[in-house]
């Protein structure tokens, strides 16, 4: 099962590199081509709204939402839904935000499931198709780019607010907000696909915000 | 720079509060408030983290990858991301066995018993343990051990471990009724090999040490 909302369609990896659109059609879901909460205009024609709090900011809008079943051979039942919520580049860093949440319809209401044991990975991905970049979330420790242990150290370090598979915990029908630090895209691209989560479905088209008003 | 001056200002929201409430109707349920509070610490922990952190031009270069087969260091790439399948140096058995004095003790690979996550043996790794008790003799004593890696917490590896030595242990019973068996699960507390090195992940440690041991005296005859 996989449901997608919005007009930025999801993406699949596979093992190799597989752009696929998904299924499903703007009617689908919540998002839609209807105006989300705040006022924002889901499918990324608008930046979702964002409520200044002191130092932090609330991103209460999404751009688009998908939905999939937890992949086989996870050993785990339900399906887990991925609302992304923006993509914003201010100076040199690009802020990625999203929402996850597990629906485990057979699990008790008070479970929870680790990415771990769902079988998937923490590391946000956003590629720009147009100028053939990769980006990955910065880290503190080790490289994304070194041998042996390096790649783990990096990943551990991700400046990212899901680092530990085995430790960062989904509770069944609870939404937990997402975030990653990736550098800013060269070129300023209007748009990229994001994979927030490795393992499920990614969105692609997802429209760049540029908070120094550059784009 | 450091994130806390860029843009880098986030959000903690969390749980079915305002994020819930956008895409949730209310007559769904709801997650235990204690745990989405729980997280909201973890994550207020994380954006101090965060705050802290000064972005070198040596991240950003490590973190930005040419989406090009040549000279890319990039995962996905399709050039990258292609193996030659070798069975001869990739093929891990399912037991290994370690004889002492007049006991023997089969060591089993979990990763090749159970699924991911799971307690519950696959049907091939179920023909292959009943295989094994042809060696065993006759109304012998047998100890069924489980044990983890160290990776999760020592309760839910203890909780692992005992069922996974207890689904084994079902086997063995249902398929030997004679022998007399003890379960025991042990979570990380014994490992075989090192879990880490020089402070580093061992992902080969850790394998070795995702096992479940059974062990008897005696011989067949």
């Amino acid at each position: 099962m996989r449901r997608t909302s919005g007009r930025v369609v999801a993406l699949l990896v596979t093992g190799v590199f597989a752009l696929g659109a998904c299924t499903g059609t703007p009617e689908d879901g919540a998002a839609g081509d209807a105006p989300a909460e705040g006022g924002a205009v889901a499918g990324g024609e608008a930046a979702a709204p964002v409520e200044a709090t002191g130092s932090a900011r609330t991103v209460t809008g999404s751009m688009a939402e998908t939905t999939s079943d937890i992949p086989d051979g996870a050993g785990v039942q339900g399906t887990v839904t991925i609302t992304l919520r923006s993509v914003e580049v201010s100076e040199q860093t690009m802020t990625v935000r999203w929402a996850t949440r597990w629906d485990g319809e057979d699990a008790e209401p008070d479970a929870v499931l680790s990415y771990y044991d769902m079988g998937l990975g923490t590391a946000a991905t956003v590629i720009d198709a147009t100028n053939l970049k990769v980006y990955r979330p910065f880290c503190t420790n080790g490289s994304w780019k070194g041998d042996g242990t390096d790649p783990i150290l990096c990943e551990d370090s991700m400046v990212s607010s899901v680092r530990d598979v085995v430790a960062a915990k989904l509770p069944n029908h609870g939404t937990v907000e997402g975030w990653a630090s990736l550098p800013a895209p060269e070129g300023k691209p209007a748009k990229v696909d994001v994979m927030p989560i490795e393992g499920l479905p990614g969105f692609t088209q997802a429209d760049v915000t540029y908070l120094d008003g550059d784009s | 720079m450091t994130l806390a001056s860029g843009a880098l200002m986030v959000a903690l929201a969390v749980g079915g509060l305002a994020v819930g409430a956008e895409s949730s109707p209310s007559a769904e349920p709801s997650p235990d408030p204690a745990l989405m509070a729980e997280i909201a610490e973890e994550q207020q922990a994380d954006l101090e983290r965060l705050e802290s952190v000064t972005v070198t031009d040596t991240m950003r270069a490590d973190a930005t990858f040419d989406l090009r087969p040549d000279g890319s260091r990039w995962d996905l790439v399709p050039a990258d991301a292609t193996w030659d399948l070798r069975p001869d140096d990739s093929t891990t058995p399912l037991e290994t066995v370690v004889e002492k004095d007049e006991s023997t003790t089969v060591r089993l690979t979990s990763d090749l018993l159970f699924q991911f996550g799971e307690h519950e043996v696959t049907k091939a790794a179920d023909a292959a343990i009943r295989d094994l008790l042809d060696d065993v003799p006759r109304d012998a004593k047998v100890a069924v051990d489980g044990h983890t890696d160290s990776i999760g917490d020592d309760a839910s590896n203890d909780e692992l471990s005992q069922r996974r030595a207890d689904a084994v242990a079902g086997i063995l019973r249902d398929a030997r009724p004679d022998l007399r068996l003890t379960v025991e699960g042990h979570g990380e507390q014994q490992p075989i090999a090192e879990n880490e090195v020089d402070g580093k992940d061992n992902p080969a440690g850790r394998a070795k040490n995702r096992r479940v041991e059974v062990s008897y005296t005696g011989t067949v005859g």
